[in-house]
């Protein structure tokens, strides 16, 4: 008797420069990939993404934004090509460095990279310096 | 150790003097200086008088609420009118000596002392 086993998915690791962001802009995630096969539109989602102790890429949901892109027709070799995620809020993330970025892509698998990414503190000020009676 | 518990102070800040009559409405427009990402604050304006107790004692019947979105600003900060009109001013006696304050919550309290007389 085989005694079917269930595998998690490994997200597979690669390379990436590193960045510093505010908590108040966007972060936009350019992926270079190489495609074979015929044309297709692909979809999936990228993600910042922090090492805890449940994964090496645990995601912060609320960065999360979806993509689709179309991949060329490409039988016989592959193609290199990009495509670009924009605009993953970083409001949700705390102020630290160590952040990773996934991107995942349905039906194929997930990449990533971690530690890439440090999000500083938005500065915040509020004052009111005058009233106007009328 | 003994944790002091500080009762929360309104800054007090420059505005023009006014007379209006009872039957009026007050408007009240606030410079407010903002640096940071895009949110919705909320408060109210509120007229006020100085008694024993405390200097911007709140005539609730006045209190005007607002509800308003600030544009992101996070490089530096911005400069912005709020204003705040039809505040009811039934429900004040005719005398002078009236304050107005501006309550932002979570921020904190802005006000006025000695600006407006009631007719």
């Amino acid at each position: 008797m085989i005694k079917a086993q269930q595998f998690i998915p490994l997200v597979t690791q690669i390379s990436c420069n590193s960045i510093s962001k505010k908590q108040t802009e966007v972060l936009n995630v350019r992926v270079n990939y190489q495609w074979r096969g015929a044309a297709a539109t692909i979809s999936g989602y990228a993600v910042v993404t922090y090492q805890s102790i449940f994964s090496e890429f645990d995601m912060i949901g609320s960065t999360q934004i979806g993509f689709t892109a179309t991949m060329p027709n490409s039988p016989d070799s592959p193609t290199a090509g990009y495509f670009i995620v924009t605009g993953l809020p970083l409001a949700g993330c705390a102020a630290k460095s160590g952040y990773g970025v996934k991107v995942n892509v349905s039906g194929f698998a997930e990449w990533g990279c971690k530690n890439v990414l440090t999000v500083t503190a938005a500065t915040i000020s509020f004052d009111i310096t005058q009233l106007q009676l009328s | 150790m003994r944790v002091q518990q500080f009762i929360p102070l309104v800054v007090q800040i420059p505005s023009n003097s006014i007379t209006k009559s009872q039957a009026e409405m007050l408007g009240v427009e606030s410079l407010i200086r903002w640096q940071g990402p895009q949110i919705s604050i909320s408060g109210y304006v509120v007229v006020t008088q100085e008694t024993w107790w405390g200097e911007f004692d709140e005539i609730g019947s006045t209190k005007r609420y607002f509800n308003i979105g600030l544009f992101p600003s996070p490089d530096s900060p911005m400069g912005i009118y709020l204003y705040i009109s039809d505040v009811p001013l039934s429900g004040c006696s005719p005398k002078s000596g009236y304050g107005v304050k501006v309550k932002v919550d979570g921020f904190g309290e802005w006000g006025c002392k000695n600006v407006l007389t009631v007719v």
